[in-house]
């Protein structure tokens, strides 16, 4: 298992930021169905409905799996696929109580992801889920040759780019595989809308002698118009439209090596019990080595190796690289033990063979936590009893690499970092980088807050006046402010999560004289002077194109809201003093006061925007 | 120097067969070579592809698909193959579209040559011409475009014979968001189109695409007898070949679930069904326990209802779920039954009360008793009559003193082996040494009655230090881009490692070795396979097994082959190491009858839309 490291191919990943305190968009409803007899809470069914703009899907094929990465395994916990009726409904029975995964697949239909903050939607058993797809757009053209004849079956692929506001996403090759036919045209579809680049040829491959029967085995991709990924030309797809004249001149060629040995935790020494892993035992998931080479400007994956070495050092070889700027990083899979990562190093390939590129492994850490529910003095209405095990929560590394791989939600659950607690309440996070994190908490249960992170500290005595006793002092960290600082190999254990009953929420919608600026987001800041640093109570959510936002899981009390239009980092502006401290007093300054009372749901507010 | 013209190739050819673990030492220098001409009609075709290929003994995609020499032709269509061994090739020429043809003929899979020393053969010439083209669009029965289905052909020659049509590998036909598909390249004859699966037998649970629809041909036939053939000629476009598709019949299986002992309908316990695979046993479906996949529970009186069942043999069973005490306590049989045209009714599953093992697990020269919280046994017992076969197994956890309780078995024999929590693969290094019962060795499990309490068992576990090492030697071919050698080693003399235990996987380098550590000394069956496909450039994913010929993205081929994988028998000795050598032949294949291996499978998988992730 793995966490933080950016080498996903993340399909139509919107740029992301995750807060403490989750938003959920106001395009998708969620309704809470009690069921009637229920024998015991251990199971259910999840039920929706899947519409686009010309109505009800049917046969979209729907596959709900668990979202946390250890409730996998269990009795009832299994993937399941289900299809839609010729209403487009479906029902999935026989599911434990956890969070679940709804992913909705159609060929030629997309969901729209179209705010900023991930646009996750997971789901409890005995909820409706209604998924809004909408036609993908496509991209055609033709692939030619130097001369301008046609190419036959040379396989074309796009990666994602930025979304239709222009927000950068991580870039990964779409679902589906894509060649031209015998006039030289391919024609791509179920795309988001947003930009993209589209490219001739395998991406990842090349590699000695080649093989099959394709003429363009080995070759490098060729981007458009007729360039190399760095030059690349990005094309514009609309929702639902066609671009066409997507021409591309095909290069071709064979790309290069990049090579270098893997020094440092080889084998896993944090296990006394077991004996040292060598670097080849065990095959997949078995504790071997693997080294990826990731484009260094939007961390797609180019290309994977796993490493095998009988003598001394290991090495390894990545072929087939096109010119251009990568990342290279080694990581070693240890079942059972935490997994070790190295830094990864940046690789620049022009024209020739790169050697050298030297990977140490360095440990990663882990964290054990427990969720704890305080005794609450209020207690809402609920159709659905919570249970710890239907929460979610992640460590998400402060650091941002660059905007394409920001961390959020969607990326959480497709890198299996999110973790939900035990009927216990215990929770463990493992194979994380070294680097500050904050917990980040997806609630399912609408009544809860998150009060309180914290981790004890070493308690201190002071020194003993004369004639009194020396007293120890139980030190404890707010790991919401402060976060977590890993260091290689750290077993960080004891973080205490607290939640509270008694949660508020607020939707509304943001209304203004002329359209609404993009990319604008709402802040809910606490308005009481005491809680200016208390991280926990402040919120942000996108507003959709609608004008339309929700926010949840807010503690009783009084608040400012404050709009903005941006798309930077918002989890920095909440976990930076100096950024928080701006937010506040530009809160402040706006003067938009907002009380809530404990379970209060606030539905149809109205944010004027001010000028 | 003789060689500076063509070394480049030399060297390439030399390099490859290293890589790949293959040696092609010459004892005679080098010097065949062989030379041709391509032409499109009577024009000369530059530019174009040419791979040679060494010793395929036949025209199979994997023996074809090994390291190859390319080159293309000049501006004049000529190429050359230069510093040759003597031995027997095939020259294909690589061009998606276009049929080709050699001396008249129609060349397939390239043209077969035999070299000799130092021979020089000439006039290996080829003619290229467009292939036809048959396009269409497929539509659901209320006229909606079916998006991104693919379209199988099936040739028909003269005597009415009817074979699969394999595009070229790289090619597949689909259609797109406008339900539009165009299958190009074909050579003339006769052929039909279809699309659509049949009944959704098989295939991995739910990832499957398209499921809804039956085989449809053209124009909208669900039998081969009523479908139209299509002409097609070379060069020349057949148009509207539309078909529209019949969707699935599906019905419904319902029963009770029941106290065997009372007849007491039992609620609230989740119910799960699997395919049986027809003239297998029932037991090759996987274990109700291991999936975890479930239709639903039971409701009040017991009854159960699942839905969305095509034709076909299933088997419907009670999920054994460790939370739930009243399944972890019961056994029940799975109860098997058939789907034709109307719904199955009248089941019943008969919960019976399970015998239980209770014991202490002691690991050998275990200092941190911390160590076996992570510990779990798995205990696998054998129904003792027929029906449904394919055991489940109870697990449990290991207390921090090593105390540990399985229940709800069934009569009869139980296997008991041990795992690693947090460790999702099947390789944990953990093994089984000995099974004591009020003292005695149990060489081959517990013997179990009707719901009896065994206690006094102690299971001793420790983790291996011995390995095996060894070398997998290829031949009949040569490895393509997307093929990995997997090595997998088995316990065969302990039985007491249970049925489904120790399969451990380790993988191959690039010079064919391999280890295998952590092991416990013992008689192991050593096995290497070849599997297709993987990351990055190779392939579309494998799916375990060799790929197939014309393997259309998405298409499942009527017989799957796989490479046939060879074993040996290796003896470990204590904290020994243990060397090996394996010889696979890829030119030798045998079909596959159910879904691809993955080794060191993950639990949890994930769908088609995310991309792959190891978890």
């Amino acid at each position: 298992m793995r966490n933080c490291l950016s080498l996903l191919l993340c399909l139509f990943c919107v740029s992301p930021s995750i807060f403490a305190q989750e938003t959920k968009p106001a395009s998708v409803k969620v309704e809470a169905k009690s069921s009637e007899a229920e024998p015991s809470n251990l199971y259910g069914a999840i039920t929706g409905r899947v519409i686009s703009e010309d109505g009800p899907l049917p046969f979209v094929s729907i596959t709900v799996l668990p979202v946390s990465n250890n409730t996998r395994g269990r009795g009832g916990n299994a993937p399941r696929n289900v299809t839609t009726d010729a209403e487009g409904n479906f029902k999935v029975d026989g599911l434990r109580a956890s969070a679940w995964n709804v992913i909705p697949s159609a060929q030629g239909y997309v969901v729209e992801t179209t705010n900023d903050e991930t646009t996750q939607q997971f789901y409890r058993i005995n909820e409706s889920a209604t998924i809004r797809m909408s036609k993908g757009g496509v991209i055609t053209g033709r692939v030619l040759s130097a001369a301008g004849e046609p190419l036959i079956a040379v396989p074309v692929s796009v990666q994602y780019i930025r979304d239709a506001q222009g927000r950068p996403a991580s870039g990964g090759t779409n679902t589906g595989f894509f060649q031209t036919d015998d006039r030289g045209v391919y024609r791509i579809y179920g795309l988001q809308p947003g930009n993209y680049v589209v490219s001739a040829g395998r991406t990842g491959g090349g590699g000695p002698g080649g093989g099959g029967r394709s003429p363009y085995d080995g070759d490098v991709p060729t981007y458009f118009p007729s360039a190399t990924r760095d030059t690349a030309v990005e094309v514009s797809v609309s929702s639902g439209g066609e671009t066409s004249g997507i021409d591309i001149q095909y290069r071709g060629g064979k790309g290069r090596a990049v090579s270098g040995k893997i020094t440092g935790a080889v084998t896993d020494t944090t296990n006394t019990n077991r004996p040292a892993f060598g670097p080849g035992g065990g095959g997949p998931g078995g504790g071997g080595i693997s080294v990826t080479l990731t484009h260094a400007a939007t961390g797609t994956v180019f290309n994977r190796t796993f490493v095998m070495s009988r003598s001394g050092t290991p090495t390894y070889a990545l072929y087939g690289v096109p010119d251009g700027e990568y990342e290279v990083t080694a990581e070693r899979d240890t079942p059972g033990g935490n997994d070790a990562v190295s830094v990864p190093r940046r690789v620049v390939v022009t024209g020739r063979d790169v050697t050298g590129i030297d990977l140490t492994l360095m440990p990663m850490a882990s964290v054990a936590a427990k969720l704890q529910l305080e005794v609450a003095t209020t207690k809402c209405e609920t159709n659905h009893k919570a249970t710890f095990e239907e929460q979610l929560f992640v460590l998400q590394p402060e650091e941002e690499k660059n905007t394409a791989t920001r961390p959020n939600l969607r990326r959480a659950f497709l890198d299996n970092s999110l973790v939900s607690p035990e009927r216990t309440g215990e929770m463990s996070f493992r194979n994380l980088n070294i680097g500050r994190y904050y917990l980040v908490a997806k609630l399912l249960d609408d009544n809860w807050y998150i009060r309180s992170i914290t981790l004890p500290g070493a308690p201190f005595k002071t020194a003993a006046k004369a004639g009194a006793k020396a007293t120890t002092t139980a030190t404890t960290t707010d790991v919401a402010r402060t976060g977590l600082n890993l260091k290689s190999g750290d077993k960080i254990t004891g973080l205490m999560v607290k939640v509270s009953e008694g949660a508020a929420a607020l939707k509304g919608n943001v209304k203004a004289d002329e359209p609404l600026p993009p990319l604008l987001r709402v802040y809910v800041v606490p308005a009481e002077k005491e809680r200016t640093d208390e991280v926990l109570r402040y919120a942000v959510a996108a507003v959709a194109t609608d004008g339309s936002f929700s926010v949840g899981h807010l503690a009783p009390g009084k608040y400012w809201l404050l709009t903005r239009s941006e798309f930077d980092d918002a989890r920095k502006k909440i976990w930076d003093n100096t950024e928080r401290t701006k937010l506040r007093r530009e809160a402040e300054a706006a003067n938009i006061a907002v009380e809530l009372q404990a379970c209060q749901r606030v539905t149809n507010y109205e944010l004027r925007l001010k000028k | 120097m003789r060689f500076s013209r063509n070394s480049a190739i030399f060297v390439l050819l030399f390099t490859v067969s290293a890589v790949n673990g293959q040696s092609l030492q010459p004892t005679v220098p080098a010097t065949a070579s062989v030379t041709g001409q391509i032409k499109i009609g009577e024009t000369p075709a530059p530019g174009v592809s040419v791979a040679l290929i060494t010793s395929a003994r036949q025209a199979t995609p994997v023996a074809q698909a090994n390291a190859q020499t390319r080159t293309t032709t000049d501006a004049d269509g000529r190429y050359k193959f230069a510093n040759l061994a003597a031995g027997n090739y095939r020259v294909t020429v690589l061009s998606p579209g276009y049929i080709v043809f050699g001396n008249s003929e129609l060349v397939r899979n390239g043209q077969q040559i035999t070299v000799k020393d130092g021979e020089a053969i000439e006039r290996i010439d080829f003619t290229m011409t467009r292939g036809g083209v048959i396009t269409g669009k497929v539509t659901s029965n209320t006229n909606r475009p079916i998006i991104g289905e693919p379209i199988t052909l099936t040739t028909i020659d003269d005597s009415g014979k009817q074979a699969a049509f394999n595009a070229p590998e790289g090619v597949g036909f689909r259609t797109d968001d406008r339900g539009n598909y165009r299958a190009f390249g074909l050579p003339p004859g006769k052929y039909l189109v279809s699309a659509g699966r049949g009944n959704a037998q098989g295939g991995a649970p739910g990832f499957a695409a398209n499921r809804t629809y039956q085989r449809t041909f053209h124009p909208e036939a669900t039998e081969e007898s009523t479908a139209v053939p299509i002409t097609v000629e070379a060069g020349k476009e057949v148009t509207e070949i539309d078909i529209r598709m019949a969707s699935i019949e599906t019905y419904a299986a319902t029963g009770r679930v029941v106290e065997a002992e009372t007849g007491k309908p039992i609620a609230g316990v989740l119910i799960g069904h699997n395919t049986v695979r027809s003239g297998g046993r029932g037991g090759q479906a996987p274990l109700p326990q291991a999936q975890g996949g479930a239709d639903g529970t039971s409701g009040n009186e017991g009854e159960f209802r699942i839905e969305g069942l095509a034709r076909g043999k299933y088997s419907v069973y009670v999920v054994q779920d460790a939370q739930n005490p009243l399944t972890s306590e019961y056994y029940s049989e799975p109860a098997t039954f058939e789907i034709a045209t109307t719904d199955a009714t009248g089941l019943e599953l008969r919960l019976q009360r399970g015998a239980s093992v209770n014991g202490i697990v002691v690991l050998d020269g275990a200092t941190d008793p911390g160590i076996l919280t992570n510990v779990r046994i798995n205990a696998f017992s054998r129904s003792g009559g027929g029906g449904g076969g394919g055991r489940g197994s109870n697990a449990s956890a290991v207390a921090p003193n090593g105390t540990f309780r399985v229940a709800g078995l069934s009569p009869g024999r139980v296997s008991l082996n041990v795992s690693e929590a947090n460790n999702a693969g099947p390789f944990s290094g953990l093994q089984v040494l000995r099974i004591e019962r009020d003292g005695a060795e149990m060489q081959s499990g517990l013997e179990v009655t009707q719901g009896e309490q065994v206690s006094g068992v102690r299971v001793y576990i420790a983790y291996g230090t011995s390995s095996i090492r060894g070398l997998v030697k290829v031949e009949g071919g040569t490895l393509t881009q997307g093929m990995r050698l997997m090595v997998t080693a088995r316990r065969t003399d302990n039985s007491s490692g249970g049925r489904g235990g120790g399969m451990m996987p380790a993988q191959v380098d690039a010079q064919g070795q391999f280890q295998i550590e952590r092991l416990v000394a013992g008689t192991y069956e050593v096995t290497a396979q070849a599997m297709g496909g993987g990351f990055g450039g190779g392939g579309f994913g494998g799916r375990g097994g060799g790929q197939q010929a014309g393997q259309q993205p998405g298409q499942q081929t009527v017989q799957q082959m796989r490479v046939t994988p060879v074993s040996q028998t290796v003896v470990v000795g204590n904290n020994a190491t243990q060397n090996v050598t394996l010889m696979l032949n890829l030119a030798a294949q045998t079909p596959v009858n159910s879904q691809g291996n993955q080794p060191g499978n993950r639990q949890g998988g994930q769908p088609n839309n995310p991309p792959r992730r190891r978890p």
